[in-house]
């Protein structure tokens, strides 16, 4: 056993300074590392985060300053700037932040990607397609993702049920944006509403007891 | 010749546990904000951690692994967010894969990896770790079911030394899930905790989630016989070493806020509980760091008396009541999971920083005999929380007293301060860490 004078301890550890005081130990025999030694994991992941970050940013600058140089009464460089930061804070959600579950990443890179679009849509005359069609639409895609995942697991397919429920009010979001003027046709919603509900209450009659169990423990007080 | 009948197929059902109700579960009122605060940098995770005569077998390991955790409901679920509350739910996922340490101790469970469930079970050469999300249970609880497993892995480790035994549960053992909180507290209590800013233990933060251990072993009857020279319990001896260390090498005299150590209290044997749920309550030590020259023998006053006057039955059923009341209330029962999200980091950043540390005491951990001489030694510590940096946790087995410090400072000067005054008292100490400090 290691022995520290200044500390009046004994150290166990194969090491050669005191880790408490920092001075030189009385070497002795009987030491042994009980943890292993965790090298720095290497986040490749993280770096290539990091390196897109940057070149993301040239890319971006580059593109505005040729915008204001070149062509200074149409902003157009906003679009491709969006993008790059969609694909940017998409790939940091979901690589980087371990708290959320796939399902809200997939939800939150969708409804990104409608906002992405409606930008887009506004800065090139706001023709309203974003919202008359591709809003539906990916809410659709989302409903039949979500089908999809009751077969794939379907163990727990009744754990999918609150997420049908919440899709519902989401497929609203067109019918409310015609109050302010920003969707103009509402064809592909009234199909995505049906699409919504009908999953839901398919999910929910056919699952029987086992779905009213599921929103019973989802709702508890 | 007539054609043998061939035998006809019996029917069986594929997974009867699939056809039943799934299993849910109300988190108990602790339980509630640990999901709430908890991330990598503040994972409020614990391990338990049993130290074997011989090097574990990983397979041999997770086969009691797969036995043992079917019969344990409280282990065997998953963490799912209702509209109101967070509940548990049937985890009908294999048990997790136990793997070598390859990482810091104590790192967040992430609730959507490792097959979704709240613990893990890892191993280095003679020790197993049961590492536990505390939203599960408090270290009552963690051993109640550490010990099943380690019995189960001696048990196939040495079939030969255990021949009749296969799958039978100690005695010792309980399975109740009840809440206790629920159960025992009492309406309209006043809020109890404080709020007031404590000393800090601060320093430099280490890097990359880099989480420093060191554990210093010291002879139970030695400790005893110093105890009892100071006329306190052990717990006391130890509390006071560690809220004297932290005024030693932080107080000065204008300091305005006070050294106070947070104690918490198992509350089992006072409400008559055996539940594996959480069950504990924190009461808190303090000393004046205004006051000029404290001795050590007037910090163990300090700390006598005030935790003397908080660990009654009385107290103790008083602090937990203002939170279970309030748990309990329709109005909080009908706030969306969201807002009391909101809600509850608002309250816990106000109180957060009210404690210099903690530390808790798991008591003398006692295993079946037949069982014991494969086990060296048992130890248990703590992750660290926001504000405290620097937290310790006692416990004993066989004779051998463990004071262990979890820490993300590079700094040990508290650690070294705490030794250096048990060595002083006459204990002597042999220390281990997990490589960081060197």
């Amino acid at each position: 056993m290691n022995r520290c004078k200044q500390c009046n301890i004994n150290v166990r550890d194969d090491v050669q300074i005191c880790p408490l005081c920092k001075c030189a130990l009385e070497i002795g025999e009987g030491t042994e590392n009980k943890y292993p030694d965790i090298a720095a994991k290497r986040q490749k992941l993280k770096l290539l985060l990091r390196i897109y970050l940057f070149v993301a940013i040239v890319v971006g600058c580059t593109l505005v300053i040729m915008n204001i140089l070149f062509t200074p009464d149409f902003f157009w460089s906003v679009i491709p700037v969006c993008a790059l930061a969609y694909v940017y804070l998409t790939l940091a959600y979901t690589a980087g932040y371990d708290k959320s579950g796939y399902r809200t990443k997939i939800i939150v890179g969708v409804f990104a990607a409608v906002a992405l679009l409606l930008l887009i849509d506004g800065v090139t005359g706001y023709k309203a397609w974003s919202g008359n069609y591709v809003l539906p639409a990916l809410t659709i895609a989302l409903d039949i993702a979500i089908l999809f995942l009751v077969f794939i697991n379907r163990e727990n397919w009744q754990s999918y049920l609150p997420i049908q429920l919440i899709m519902i009010p989401v497929s609203l979001i067109p019918f409310v944006l015609r109050f302010f003027g920003l969707v103009t046709s509402l064809t592909v919603s009234y199909i995505s509403l049906a699409v919504s509900v009908f999953f839901f209450l398919g999910t929910y009659i056919i699952g029987g007891e086992r779905a009213w169990e599921e929103l019973r423990r989802r709702f508890h007080i | 010749m007539a054609k043998d009948k061939k035998p006809k197929k019996e029917k069986t059902k594929k997974n009867p546990q699939k056809r039943r109700e799934i299993r849910w579960e109300k988190l108990d009122n602790t339980a509630h904000l640990f999901p709430v605060i908890a991330g990598e940098s503040m994972t409020n995770t614990y391990r338990i951690a049993a130290e074997l005569t011989e090097d574990i077998d990983k397979d041999t390991l997770q086969r009691a692994l797969d036995r043992v955790l079917p019969r344990f409901d409280l282990f065997n679920v998953r963490m799912r967010a209702g509209v109101f509350w967070n509940y548990f739910e049937e985890n009908n996922k294999p048990a997790p894969k136990v793997r070598e340490e390859d990482n810091y101790p104590c790192r967040f469970i992430v609730a959507h990896k490792n097959r979704s469930y709240m613990f893990r079970v890892t191993y280095f050469k003679k020790r197993i770790n049961l590492e536990v999300f505390h939203v599960l249970t408090d270290g009552t609880g963690g051993f109640n079911f550490m010990r099943e497993l380690v019995y189960q892995y001696i048990r196939l480790a040495h079939p030969d030394d255990f021949p009749e035994e296969t799958d039978i549960l100690s005695t010792e053992t309980s399975m109740n899930t009840e809440d206790s909180f629920v159960r025992n507290y009492r309406q309209k209590s006043k809020k109890q905790y404080k709020t007031k800013k404590a000393l800090q233990i601060t320093g430099t933060r280490m890097s990359e989630n880099k989480f420093g251990v060191i554990s210093g072993y010291m002879d139970l009857n030695a400790v005893k016989e110093v105890s009892k020279k100071y006329g306190v319990s052990i717990n006391t001896y130890f509390v006071a070493a560690f809220a004297y260390a932290i005024y030693m090498e932080y107080a000065h005299p204008d300091s305005k806020s006070n050294v106070r150590v947070a104690v918490p209290v198992n509350l089992r044997p006072y409400f008559d509980s055996v539940t594996t749920k959480n069950f504990f309550t924190v009461v808190s030590a303090e000393l004046p760091a205004f006051e000029k020259d404290l001795t050590f023998e007037k910090a163990l006053e300090y700390v006598k008396k005030s935790l003397g006057d908080q660990i009654t039955k009385e107290h103790l059923e008083e602090i937990f009541s203002y939170n279970v009341s309030n748990q309990m209330m329709l109005i909080s029962r009908l706030t969306p999971l969201f807002i009391k999200h909101m809600v509850m980091r608002a309250v816990y950043r106000q109180s957060a920083l009210a404690n210099s540390t903690t530390i808790t005491n798991v008591g003398n951990i006692k295993l079946d005999e037949r069982y014991e001489k494969y086990v060296t030694m048992m130890h248990a510590y703590l992750a660290v929380s926001t504000g405290q940096l620097t937290k310790a946790t006692v416990c004993s087995y066989k004779g051998t007293m463990l004071v262990t410090f979890s820490s993300i400072l590079k700094e040990t000067a508290v650690q070294r301060r705490f030794f250096r005054q048990l060595s002083k008292d006459g204990i002597e100490v042999t220390i281990e860490t997990n490589g960081v400090y060197s």
